[in-house]
Order: structure tokens, then C-alpha cells, then sequence
């Protein structure tokens, strides 16, 4: 995190749009909405940060944070092309578009060998889903 | 505190992505648990995603559209629905009442779904429908109580935040869970980190940041004199489960509600849910005698 939540708010009162957009902290947010849910002034603060992670990728800005946006990507495509998430495919392209195999190999051979990733199926309503995220975004 | 209603309560089910996958001991406790206290669960045909933390990351009307679409589709059934994750609850229930508080909202997602919403229907989490039932229906039904089981309540964020959007508890203390615990014989530990986040999404791109999370989250309950966790969400559940950094011989178990549930009322496939645990809690409910 670069700024603070407190100095992004003052930032975008500010006008200071690059540096809000540019930055790191509005990856970083895991909307846990205690900012929301805290402020005095009534801002819906981790609502901002979530417009904020908009307007970047809207204007082409380079994530700081790659995967997470990969992540994101990876986990709408899915949605988008079956209706429903499916793990194995989440974690599949994931591990495959950031290289990252090596990592969690120990919880990834535990859930395997206790069968907890289940294959989701595609829904009748993936029709419908996919209609909604090209009409509402994001582009995919 | 006990009062027993014998009317069937009738949900519409709405068990989200994760339940039917890597949280499925979730999905699977809580439908013995409700069955087992006389409710009647029918699972929405046909739902989609509720989009998750994705959706809201990356288009604020996306977020608010595909929930409302399940919510639609649910609506001429005329139930409530019960939504067992945390974040689909929370997605599902934002939706809800960001269109009923704002007619713009609902006419923009309205016209994104090509569909009405009539708002008739009510989205409900564990906690909620299970106090509804009336916590008499559970504390009756319990045959192995609990005893000894010192565990803290862990809500994390989605059950409680924001609290404009959702049904009531709150946000910072919280006691839904804890009286559940203890109508089924545990003890809850008082604790100040009910509702701290646990690194929630960030557990593939940023693992470094749950592990530190989920570390001050497991000294916390330990400070607090607990030997458990109990949870209600899938995703704060897989992080606790999987990214504890102590040696593997000292790590906390992390139970969901409904499991204790379904052990509390002699449940005889409540084992099996427990084995799926990546930490495994059979030791210490061996040393409980909960077994």
C-alpha cells in the first residue's frame, strides 16, 4: 500500500487523479468496507476504491498489483463463459497465466487427495450472464 | 431465551459457487443441520454467480446486476432466500436493498437484466434464518453437547459490513454466532477480532498478506483462551484452514458453525465433513471426548 486510505480520499478531493490511479492501495483494498463502515463524514470509502480500480483499467493504466488483476479477469472469463465459477479451471489458468505452479504445491496436492475441487458445471443461464457482463462490463 | 415454534420454515437455497466445491463441508452441514430442525431448503434452479469480490473489483453495476438476476429468478417462488457464504449473502442482500433504497439504481439494473424485481423476497445468512427459526429449535435438538469446546466467533467482514446495506448485527460486536455456540453446549471466548478481515480475496495474488492476517487472527483467539475457531464464511474458512504458518502440529482448527451443529445434534455424518479439514480437528475432539 503507498497511500493510506485516508490520504487517497484527500488525494481524489484534491483532483490528484495520476497518483490516485497509479497507485497500489487501491489493489491492496481486500473491501472489508471498515472504512465504510467507520467514517464520520458518511463516505462509502471502499466504494471509492472500487470505482478508483474502474477509471484505471478504463484508462488503460498499468496495474501495480498484475496478478491480482489477472485474477480478476481470470475469474470474470470464467463466469462469463459458464454462468458459475469453476475452481479447477480458476486455478488452472491462474497458476498458468502468472507461472506460478510452484507455489502453494502442499495446499494443492492436500485438496486434491481430499477430492475438495469439484468440477461446476456450465448453466442454462450462462446465456443470460454473458448478456449482463457485456452490457455492465467489464470488458472482457 | 428458549422458545420452540413447530412451523416448518421453508428457504429458497442459494448454496453460491464455493459450497458446491472447496467449501462443500459447508454446503453439505448446513443442509443436515436444517433439515435436521424441521427446515425445508429448495435450491434455486438455474442460479448464477453472485459475482464474487471479481464483479465489484472491476464494474460497480455488474456487482449490484448479477446478483439481483438470481434474486429475480427467485422471486415468483415466493421464499426467502438463505445464502450460507458470507460474500454471496452480502452481494445478494446489497442488491436487494440498493434497489430498494434507490429507485434510479433499480430502474438502471432493471434494464441491464431485461427483467422486474418486485423486492418481495428477503435474503437471509445462517445466522439470521437459524434466529428466526428461533434458537430453541437448535438448543432442543442438541444430544452431544458441546462441553469444553473453548472456540472464539470469527464473522469476518461480509456478514456485518456495510451495515446500511445488510440486516442488523453489529458491525463491530456482533452475537449471532456466539448464542448459537453456546445453545449448543461450546463455550465462546470473547474476542476484539470478530469482524478483522482475514485477506479475504487476496489469497492467490497476495498470500503473504492473508498468512500475516490469518496469523494475528490465530494469536488472537489464542490470547483470548480459545482452541477453535467457528466461522460462517467459506472464504475465511479456506484461509485459516490453509495459510496458518505455524508447524503443522500447531495449527488452530477452524470449524463452521454448522458443523458444530450438526456434531451437537449426534449427526452421523458429521465426521466425514470434518476429514475434508486441511487442519485437522478430530485430535482436539478426541481430547474433548466430543467424538
Amino acid at each position: 500500500m503507498d497511500y493510506n486510505p485516508t490520504q487517497i480520499i484527500r488525494m481524489c478531493a484534491l483532483g490528484m487523479e495520476d497518483e490516485v490511479l497509479k497507485s497500489r492501495t487501491i489493489w491492496m483494498c481486500s473491501s472489508c468496507v471498515t472504512c465504510t463502515t467507520r467514517c464520520p463524514m458518511e463516505i462509502d470509502v471502499a466504494g471509492v476504491m472500487d470505482i478508483l480500480k474502474e477509471m484505471a483499467v478504463e484508462r488503460g493504466i498499468e496495474c501495480p498489483e498484475p496478478n491480482t488483476k489477472r485474477f480478476h479477469d481470470i475469474f470474470m472469463g470464467i463466469v462469463r463463459a459458464r454462468g458459475r465459477m469453476n475452481e479447477p479451471m480458476l486455478f488452472g489458468h491462474y497458476k498458468l497465466r502468472t507461472k506460478s505452479f510452484m507455489d502453494d504445491m502442499e495446499i494443492g496436492k492436500e485438496m486434491m487427495k481430499k477430492m475438495k475441487i469439484k468440477y461446476s458445471p456450465k448453466v442454462k443461464g450462462h446465456k443470460e450472464v454473458r448478456k449482463i457482463i457485456d452490457k455492465a462490463g467489464p470488458k472482457i | 431465551m428458549t422458545e420452540t415454534k413447530t412451523a416448518a420454515k421453508r428457504f429458497a437455497y442459494y448454496p453460491g459457487c464455493s459450497l458446491k466445491s472447496s467449501g462443500g463441508e459447508y454446503d453439505h452441514s448446513t443442509r443436515a443441520a436444517l433439515k435436521h430442525i424441521g427446515v425445508e431448503l429448495t435450491e434455486i434452479p438455474d442460479w448464477v454467480c453472485c459475482g464474487a469480490s471479481s464483479a465489484h473489483n472491476l464494474s460497480h453495476e455488474l456487482a449490484l446486476a448479477l446478483p439481483l438476476r438470481t434474486l429475480i429468478l427467485a422471486e415468483p417462488a415466493g421464499l426467502d432466500v438463505l445464502a450460507p457464504c458470507a460474500a454471496c449473502y452480502n452481494r445478494l442482500k446489497v442488491a436487494e436493498t440498493s434497489v430498494a433504497q434507490d429507485p434510479d439504481v433499480k430502474k438502471r439494473m432493471e434494464e441491464i437484466v431485461e427483467k422486474p424485481f418486485g423486492g418481495s423476497i428477503k435474503t437471509v445468512n445462517i445466522l439470521d434464518a437459524l434466529e428466526q427459526i428461533g434458537l430453541g429449535e437448535t438448543s432442543a435438538r442438541v444430544v452431544k453437547p458441546l462441553a469444553g469446546l473453548k472456540a472464539v466467533c470469527y464473522y469476518g467482514c461480509l456478514l456485518t459490513r456495510p451495515p446500511k446495506k445488510l440486516t442488523g448485527s453489529d458491525p463491530d460486536n456482533p452475537t449471532g454466532m456466539d448464542n448459537l455456540l453456546a445453545a449448543l453446549g461450546a463455550e465462546p471466548k470473547f474476542w476484539s477480532y470478530k469482524t478483522d478481515c482475514c485477506g479475504a480475496g487476496h489469497a492467490m495474488a497476495r498470500s503473504d498478506v492473508v498468512k500475516t492476517l490469518v496469523g494475528k487472527l490465530r494469536e488472537a483467539a489464542e490470547e483470548a483462551g480459545a482452541e477453535a475457531i467457528v466461522t460462517a464464511c467459506p472464504m475465511c474458512h479456506a484461509n485459516i484452514d490453509m495459510r496458518q504458518e505455524t508447524e503443522p502440529g500447531n495449527r488452530m482448527p477452524v470449524f463452521f458453525i454448522t458443523e458444530l451443529m450438526g456434531l451437537a445434534f449426534g449427526l452421523p455424518q458429521a465426521q466425514g465433513w470434518l476429514k475434508k479439514h486441511l487442519v485437522d480437528p478430530l485430535p482436539l475432539l478426541k481430547k474433548l471426548n466430543l467424538l
